[in-house]
């Protein structure tokens, strides 16, 4: 019969409780037309078809309500529509981030009696490059910005050396510039509209998407998108030049300027499974260009139905002109969408290996360069490697992630004022800026504050992974990005420093008696699989302590464990070694069958599972 | 000194009480009451030849797998085999039933199995007999 295990039960009625009530129904009601209820009997059959379109309806019905349920769902497409109704945007992967240095020549010149690198032969290498592994084709990085080697400033330092010496004068230079990477490949798909179609959606359909990077329509418009259509109005980024805004022009430490765009060409994504990314475009028409919006006493409210104040109106700062047009719908044209996809545990690449660039658009500064072989030469000097690993690089949300992730998000509501706020907005930095693998925050002890103050100053314990899923330290990129990203949402007044928590990796060794009959060796691995199972990382969070009672109790239930005689964690240390520079004293932290966490922020491994649980068979 | 006439199931006694209802299902009614374990028993025969194993929902051992026999090369050898699994499953699910024979008569030319059960109910001295034909 269909007894799933299910975690709701509405109708709770299975195979053999209808048969029953149907056996009963009879006996009750038509004594004196059927009294044969053995399983040959052909009433019997009717009945126990009955049943069985009972049991099924029964299941279906209990599974339908349990899919309403976040906390026991369990299809992926439930649990995505549940995830975005909260306000979380699952993740299908996560791209991995990495520097790349990329290294040009240049021939010298002699300039006021001084050799100096000749810039008429410098190179742009434009954004969106791709750089590849040397390990794996399949491996592919971009940069976000482009690189000119004739420019250099303190943003966009170049370390320039001499390459090559003839005589006692360097004939020629090197170089070098570094950007950031993220692991992923451009793709390029277009939507066809004729005519306008309210709230028309399209589907594009791949796995690992990370993102839409853009969407152009036929006549050059940009189409932008919006967390939900109701919003129209976007943070717009733009380079800080002199033409953007001379007034902080000088402020080097701000690339970008941020502004606020009001957008009617916009659309909403959705992912509707892992492999499924849908589209969803507005229902207005083409009543007005986009345009700036700064907020004013005048525009905030406008188009406010029924309201004849605004005292207790909710304002959104993205969405303060209320409109009900939910952007314009796309007709006539055709928008060409560019996404990114890849990332993943797989693309967190090793140091030295992103070494082939696909130099399809360089250029050089000075297209009218006279000598050609000369050009060529510097053309072919080219080249790039990332001296750390990549890292930050993950598998999309597991159905537990989304689940958690989904319901700490509508508790967070945007905000960061407690510390889970905290934890899950870390954890949901957006993947193109790398991934925290593991967060904890908490208040830092400040000495002279006045009783009854809090302190203020917030410690957030991070993590990363590298290409093996080990947690690792995250790197500088990581958590400037995490920094950024944090920025938008803590309070104005609140201060967080990104801290790195330790790792403390252990092994367990465990001896058992073995059941009469059971084989020693498959019992032992049975206890390892199991072991391994509660020891996977993705179960474990920083300051978690290791309860020895239940690693007695898991590897007393293993099919074939007589009694579990004993369990030791050990601590294991040394970077030779491939484990964690950090020790700790396991045996002094244990009280009462518990091993406690140090005070400061720590999460304990086991690092490499096959050779770090050990298990033996005692005689009784 | 009190002599038994003839057993009967207690229900047989009661003329109005329906003991189940025939198989096969036909005439206009459909449904139509045995009042006998007789005929009950001879109903849930019928059922169980003529169900093939896997068909029955939840119990996918019970049936004697019959029809199936149409597109089997019948031998003497898969001929006892049919006859000691059908004895065994009569055994468990007609425990009152005593088979007294049981005969295939194969007719490759028309495609037909002429199959025959004679049985005896324990206890009540009654013999029947069931005969399909199976194409």
């Amino acid at each position: 019969m269909a007894d799933l295990k299910r975690d709701i039960r509405y109708i709770d009625r299975d195979f053999n409780e209808f048969r029953n009530a149907l056996v009963n129904y009879s006996k009750t009601y038509f004594p004196n037309t059927y009294n044969d209820f053995t399983d040959t009997s052909t009433g019997m059959l009717f009945m126990e078809m009955a049943s069985y379109v009972g049991d099924v309806l029964s299941f279906y019905l209990d599974n339908q309500i349990q899919e309403t349920f976040i906390q026991k769902a369990k299809q992926q497409e439930n649990l995505y529509q549940m995830a975005y109704l909260l306000g979380y945007k699952p993740k299908v992967t996560t791209a991995s981030t990495v520097e790349i240095d990329f290294y040009q020549q240049l021939p010298a010149k002699l300039e006021g009696g001084e050799y100096v690198p000749d810039f008429n032969y410098a190179l742009i290498i434009p954004e969106n490059t791709t750089i590849t592994s040397n390990l794996s084709s399949t491996q592919n990085f971009i940069i976000e910005d482009a690189i000119d080697f004739s420019a250099s400033g303190s943003l966009n330092p170049t370390t320039v050396s001499v390459y090559q010496i003839v005589g006692t004068n360097p004939s020629y230079f090197l170089l070098k510039k570094s950007r950031k990477a993220i692991s992923s490949t451009i793709n390029s798909t277009q939507f066809t509209f004729n005519s306008a179609v309210r709230f028309d959606t399209r589907t594009i359909s791949t796995t690992n998407i990370i993102g839409v990077l853009d969407v152009v329509d036929s006549d050059g418009n940009t189409w932008y998108e919006v967390p939900n259509m109701a919003q129209e109005n976007v943070f717009d980024t733009i380079r800080n030049t002199n033409t953007s805004d001379p007034t902080y022009n000088q402020e080097e430490d701000a690339p970008y300027l941020l502004q606020l765009k009001q957008v009617q060409r916009r659309f909403t994504t959705r992912f509707i499974n892992s492999g499924s990314l849908e589209f969803e475009f507005g229902a207005g028409a083409t009543t007005s260009n986009d345009e700036m919006i700064i907020p004013n006493p005048d525009n905030v409210g406008l188009g406010l139905p029924f309201e004849r104040d605004q005292l207790t109106t909710a304002f959104s700062p993205l969405n303060f002109i209320f409109t009900n047009t939910y952007g314009i719908a796309p007709y006539n044209t055709t928008l060409t969408v560019r996404y990114l996809t890849g990332g993943g545990i797989k693309s967190n690449v090793e140091s030295g290996t992103l070494t082939v660039l696909d130099d399809t658009n360089f250029k050089f500064i000075n297209p009218n360069l006279a000598n050609t072989s000369l050009a060529n030469q510097i053309f072919a000097s080219i080249s790039s490697n990332n001296p750390l690993a990549a890292d930050g690089g993950q598998d999309g949300d597991t159905i537990e992630e989304l689940r958690l992730n989904a319901l700490g998000n509508f508790q967070n509501q945007l905000r960061t004022v407690t510390k889970e706020d905290y934890l899950i907005r870390s954890l949901s930095m957006p993947s193109n800026l790398g991934v925290i693998a593991k967060a904890y925050a908490v208040p830092s002890k400040i000495e002279k504050y006045q009783p009854g103050e809090l302190p203020t100053m917030l410690d957030l314990y991070v993590l990363t992974y590298n290409s093996d899923k080990k947690l690792k330290i995250a790197s500088k990129l990581i958590k400037r990005n995490l920094q950024t990203y944090l920025a938008e949402y803590r309070m104005i007044n609140d201060s967080v420093k990104i801290k790195d928590a330790f790792v403390i990796n252990i092994e367990i060794v465990f001896g058992i008696i073995v059941l009469p009959n059971y084989n020693n060796n498959a019992t032992i691995t049975k206890c390892i699989s199991s072991l391994t199972n509660l020891f996977d990382i993705d179960q474990w969070q920083i300051n978690e302590p290791i309860l020895m009672k239940d690693l007695y109790i898991l590897l007393d239930k293993v099919e074939g464990v007589q009694t579990v005689k004993s369990v030791i964690i050990n601590n294991l240390t040394g970077e030779d070694l491939g484990y964690s520079s950090y020790a700790y004293d396991v045996q002094g932290a244990t009280i009462d069958d518990v091993i406690y966490p140090s005070l400061d922020p720590m999460i304990f491994e086991v690092k490499f599972p096959t050779i770090d649980i050990k298990g033996r068979v005692v005689p009784l | 000194m009190a002599k038994i006439l003839e057993n009967r199931y207690p229900i047989d006694s009661i003329g109005r009480k329906a003991v189940g209802f025939s198989f096969p299902l036909n005439g206009s009614a459909v449904f139509i009451p045995t009042y006998t374990t007789r005929e009950q028993l001879k109903s849930n025969l019928i059922n169980y030849l003529l169900t093939n194993r896997g068909e029955r929902i939840f119990n996918p051992n019970f049936g004697a797998d019959l029809r199936n026999l149409v597109f089997e090369n019948i031998s003497e050898a898969t001929s006892d085999e049919l006859q000691e699994r059908i004895q065994t499953d009569i055994n468990n699910y007609f425990p009152q039933i005593i088979i007294k024979e049981i005969k295939f008569i194969n007719n490759p030319d028309s495609n037909e199995i002429n199959f025959s059960l004679t049985y005896n109910i324990a206890d009540f001295g009654v013999t029947d007999e069931i005969n399909i034909l199976l194409q």
